[in-house]
């Protein structure tokens, strides 16, 4: 399998998580309403269970948006320097972000790391916090390599 | 150096050289919050604990409702009603425009994603019929702004984050008048100009028979605010529940009455919301990371406190707000505002005993009005990307819809019974 494929592969996968956890974050909140009227109150675990699920999401789809450049910025000062000026700032602003993205991801796999050694779990469904705390440094290093090495347009474009 | 300047430097040179605001937010704060602490312990705990929030959880949904109702063509046949009952009026589009921006912004939340669905599907409409393409940009950007003040919107979820205590459903309910009122200013700007340039002359003559075909077509959508709204103004829904039902009410009038979409065509809408989404979630993390270095510094708690003892009447806090979030509007975005700057408004507000929920609605213009100010205003960029313009054309165009913006926010703050008589009239 050549790395193109592998790397195809892997989006897919990555947009097949995104998709499935939104779903099913439609669908449990779906039910919490539904539970609200039927039994006369939310059903509290659900709650836990979307708030844990979302922290996944975000952070993986916060690399998603890397892939397809869409993280908000200003270019406006930029985009009037002249050019060699504006690859230094390139070249800088790709130093900050990967920089600050691999301490995101040191951080937060040792958050995650102390949550598996002392067995941390979540208040009602007794979840490991580390399973979902994991989410962080990966996406962290999932857009620092996007940072890297960007994406095609035309791939972006998909 | 105080920390709380060297965040502030390093914030602005990073946005300035296009580091994502998210990342400038973030990387700012480590490198402060590190130079405090001596280490980074702080950053993976506030990460995490910063996106466990309830209140957040009605923003993944808001957004996803705005994609199913423009791509299930609900959004479009709201548009077709209303050109049938004014399509005659010279500048009809344009008014019609700002009326499916107000009807919108009570489907979902987010400015940006009701700029992106305005533009594409009342963008290519309005070009054909005449209208400039810096001018249609210019409308949908001021237009999709609404999103942020007309209920459920998701500055008002925000808000409802910094301000503890604040009812969310409260502050979605005093967004209605203001909504309105925005709306309205901007339909009035729209039709001079239009009439002004001579656009859209529609000849053909009313027909009370296609204007009830239009209504049947589009009342699936037309019920779909009343419902939302509605479910939240009588405590029917939480803005949270209220969200999830928008987005299944939208696919179920999608999939099985319009039939406009298939199962197949959920995917990309899914995907679409995740990256709007996470989009504004790193903000809402990064900025956590970036108060918590402010608040731990102190600095600014002494600075605001300083002021909130210099000012010496209700006018004067909300000349400073409105100076201070119009100004932070040009270059940062409505979340990153919301996280880092109400928080340093509020000690002043409050001592002030200023309404919570008027100085909400009075944030939330405010904010609008930024997301289409340039340099930064993300609505202009949303729109000339979709109608694939410069950026620049459109800045003569934006600027009489900010000038009638900030009278609506003069006025809003001159007559708070706006923002304040509906919330009043809520059952308990």
């Amino acid at each position: 399998m050549t790395p193109g494929i592998l790397a195809r592969v892997a989006v897919k996968g990555e947009y097949f998580v995104l998709e499935a956890t939104l779903v099913l974050l439609v669908l449990v909140n779906a039910t919490n309403v539904c539970a609200r009227y039927v039994f006369g109150r939310s059903i509290g675990p659900l709650f836990e269970i979307m708030l844990l699920v979302s922290v996944a999401i975000y952070w993986l789809g916060a690399a998603t948006a890397q892939r397809t450049e869409s993280h908000l910025g200003m270019s406006y000062i930029v985009g009037r320097l002249p050019s060699s000026i504006a690859r230094a700032a390139g070249l800088l602003r790709g130093f900050i972000s990967v920089a600050f993205l691999l301490i995101v991801a040191y951080s937060g796999a040792a958050l995650a790391m102390s949550q598996f050694r002392n067995g941390a779990i979540s208040g009602s469904i007794n979840m490991p916090l580390w399973v979902f705390t994991a989410f962080i440094p990966i996406g962290a290093l999932l857009m620092a390599w996007r940072i890297v090495f960007p994406s095609r347009p035309r791939e972006r474009a998909k | 150096m105080s920390h709380t300047l060297l965040l502030l430097i390093l914030l602005f040179a990073m946005v300035a050289i296009n580091v994502p605001i998210a990342i400038a937010l973030g990387a700012s704060a480590v490198l402060v919050g590190f130079m405090m602490q001596g280490d980074f312990g702080f950053v993976g705990t506030i990460l995490f604990s910063s996106l466990q929030k309830i209140e957040l959880l009605a923003i993944p949904f808001f957004i996803l409702a705005g994609h199913v109702f423009d791509r299930t063509g609900i959004m479009f046949r709201m548009f077709r009603f209303m050109d049938s009952l004014i399509g005659r009026v010279r500048g009809s589009t344009g008014l019609v425009a700002s009326g499916v921006s107000v009807m919108l912004g009570g489907l979902s939340g987010s400015g940006p994603a009701d700029t992106a669905a305005l533009g594409s599907t009342l963008g290519p409409v309005m070009t054909k019929r005449g209208y400039s393409a810096p001018f249609t940009a210019a409308l949908i950007s001021a237009g999709g702004s609404l999103g942020l003040v007309v209920p459920p919107s998701v500055a008002f979820i925000l808000y409802g984050i910094v301000v503890p205590g604040i009812s969310i459903g409260k502050m979605f309910i005093a967004g209605i008048l203001p909504g309105l009122l925005m709306g309205l200013l901007i339909a009035m700007t729209s039709y001079v100009i239009s009439v002004r340039r001579g656009y859209d002359a529609v000849n053909d003559a009313f027909s009370l028979s296609v204007c009830i075909k239009a209504f049947w077509a589009s009342v699936w959508g037309l019920l779909a605010p009343l419902t939302i709204v509605g479910g939240i103004y009588f405590g029917v829904f939480t803005p949270t529940e209220a969200a999830g039902v928008a987005v299944v009410y939208g696919l179920l009038v999608g999939l099985l009455l319009h039939r406009e979409i298939g199962f197949r065509d959920l995917l990309p809408l899914l995907r679409v919301t995740a990256v709007d989404t996470s989009v504004v979630m790193l903000i809402v993390a990064c900025a956590s990371l970036f108060s918590w270095v402010l608040t731990v510094d102190g600095t600014i708690v002494v600075i605001v406190a300083g002021l909130a003892r210099d000012l010496t009447a209700e006018w004067q806090v909300f000349l400073l707000a409105g100076f201070v979030l119009l100004i932070a509007g040009l270059f940062i975005d409505g979340a990153s505002i919301y996280l880092v700057l109400v928080p340093m408004l509020m000690p002043a507000v409050r001592a002030f005993q200023i309404d919570l929920t008027w100085f909400g609605v009075f944030v939330a213009v405010a904010v609008a009005i930024g997301q289409f100010t340039p340099p930064v205003g993300v609505n202009l960029f949303v729109a000339a990307r979709i109608l694939d313009i410069k950026f620049e054309r459109i800045i003569p165009d934006v600027l009489p819809f900010i000038g009638v913006s900030m009278l609506g926010l003069v006025l809003i703050y001159l007559f708070p019974a706006v923002s304040l008589w509906l919330p009043s009239t809520m059952p308990n």
